[in-house]
């Protein structure tokens, strides 16, 4: 349990935590991710379709690969983001060979949005996030995306990204002041 | 307070805030630190995850890939399911579905999604950057992925010129030459051509691609000059050759159920698929070339004389 703590600031599950994650568990590390993971594709990439096609291929690999988890390594949080990363990566790299194809039309029955009022300002709120997202650079997105949706610690997010903690911190507080910035110009923000 | 000393206050602040311990906030800060922490607390509170039932779909194509797995370990043993998935990252394998698409629309080798959990006949490698996997498709369980899901017509295919789907800063522009010498600046390789072509056919455009917005210096403008696409124009269908730079970033794998047969091109091996469809590597690039409706004998003809 205290393993987990120090690399990312949500309560793992403590089965997650001390021991090797079995195949049958999985449907609890599905449950426990999957809102972190979407949320994280969502800020990294901007669109729906791909932030559901996207998470996934996290699910997937992380599945498959669940007999490589070693917690003697690394909390399994730090883990299934490392996937995460990985899979973004993945994504830029096929999209640059020109032999991205999205599979969205699969999923083209998406359940119309519900209509209420209070859900609809959220919905603006939350587009207006993300064009602001979108307006910085890769890092400082990916940065943001690892600490808000994922909940990792400076230090994990530096492991991840080849970076130092300070640095990480030095970029998270210049980048929420542009963040700040851009929605202020956008007209949220206080 | 310094602004180094108020980044380590902001990052002490957000920790606790995500832990939930707003109690732990410092208080009587400025304005402008409030409003980030405002900000911050904003972004914890977002959630995307409940826009759609992706969750609940999601769930259920992993179940279904679960399903698949198992059959597979009981029909072939643990040690072929390893070597297949190491060969085929579990990306890759969703990568190579949307290929497929790609695949039926240009007839490269069909087949690819199946190649994964297929039994292997013939591994073909092309020089460094091409390796064909022939299956016998024989006693395939499901792909991973159903066919309806992979049929072409649902699925959306990214076509020239359209702009990716991401909100990126930099967007894949392709370009078009007039002239095989116009193209020649746009790729960091020498471009060769055909000194042969059937009766008839003769070039119809040349094409790169451009990152528009990304730095000229970073890896992936340096990336886009690493393929081209030329196209010739005859009686029957264009004859297609994608030519790609040899190296790490471009290496690719793909599957067939369909016969691979050795070719001898000059002084190196390339291999032919009947149904026309022509790979051989020269000089550190690699060739890709679709030319239906055209003989093994005059495809081999036309590499030959790539000059």
């Amino acid at each position: 349990m205290e393993k987990a703590y120090i690399t990312s600031l949500h309560k793992e599950n403590s089965s997650l935590v001390k021991a090797k994650v079995k195949s049958e568990d999985f449907a609890q590390v599905y449950d426990d991710y999957y809102k972190r993971i979407y949320n994280y594709m969502r800020y990294r990439l901007g669109k729906r379709e791909l932030a559901e096609e996207l998470t996934s291929q996290v699910f997937e690999r992380s599945f498959r690969k669940l007999k490589s988890y070693n917690p003697e390594k690394a909390s399994f949080a730090a883990w299934i983001f490392a996937i995460a990363h990985n899979t973004v990566t993945d994504f830029y790299r096929a999209r640059r060979r020109k032999y991205w194809v999205s599979l969205e039309a699969i999923w083209d029955k998406v359940s119309p949005e519900p209509g209420p009022e209070e859900v609809a300002v959220k919905k603006e709120e939350r587009e207006k996030i993300l064009k602001a997202l979108s307006s910085l650079e890769e890092r400082e997105r990916e940065i943001i995306a690892m600490k808000f949706a994922g909940g990792l610690k400076n230090t994990t997010i530096a492991e991840l990204m080849g970076l130092t903690d300070s640095n990480v911190g030095v970029i998270l507080y210049r980048s929420m002041k542009k963040l700040q910035k851009e929605l202020k110009g956008k007209g949220m923000g206080s | 307070m310094k602004e180094y000393d108020r980044t380590i206050c902001f990052n002490h602040d957000i920790d606790n805030l995500l832990k939930g311990e707003q109690e732990n906030i410092r208080e009587n800060n400025s304005p402008e630190y409030d409003e980030l922490l405002e900000l911050a607390n904003t972004l914890r509170e977002t959630d995307f995850s409940t826009e759609s039932d992706a969750k609940e779909k999601i769930w259920h194509n992993l179940r279904s890939n679960h399903q698949v797995k198992s059959l597979w370990f009981k029909q072939k043993g643990d040690f072929t399911m390893k070597k297949l998935f190491k060969q085929y990252r579990p990306g890759y394998i969703m990568g190579v579905g949307a290929l497929i698409a790609v695949l039926a629309v240009t007839f490269i080798f069909p087949g690819t999604m199946e190649a994964v959990a297929n039994n292997i006949a013939k591994v073909f490698k092309v020089g460094k950057g091409v390796t064909i996997i022939q299956t016998d498709g024989e006693s395939r369980p499901a792909p991973l992925l159903s066919k309806e899901q992979l049929s072409s017509e649902k699925v959306k295919v990214a076509v020239e010129g359209e702009n990716s789907e991401t909100n990126s800063d930099s967007q894949v522009k392709d370009i078009i030459h007039k002239s095989i010498a116009e193209a020649q600046k746009a790729v960091d390789f020498k471009v060769l051509v055909p000194e042969y072509l059937p009766t008839g056919y003769t070039l119809k455009e040349a094409k790169t691609m451009e990152l528009v917005g990304a730095d000229i210096n970073s890896e992936e403008a340096k990336s886009s000059r690493y393929y081209l696409t030329v196209k010739f124009a005859g009686q029957e269908k264009d004859i297609t050759v994608f030519y790609r730079l040899v190296n790490e970033e471009t290496a690719y794998e793909t599957g067939t159920e369909n016969e691979i047969e050795a070719v001898k091109i000059n002084d190196t091996i390339g291999a032919w698929e009947d149904s026309g469809h022509l790979i051989w590597e020269q000089d550190g690039v690699s060739y890709n070339m679709i030319c239906k409706g055209i003989s093994k004998e005059e495809a081999v003809k036309i590499a030959k004389s790539f000059k």
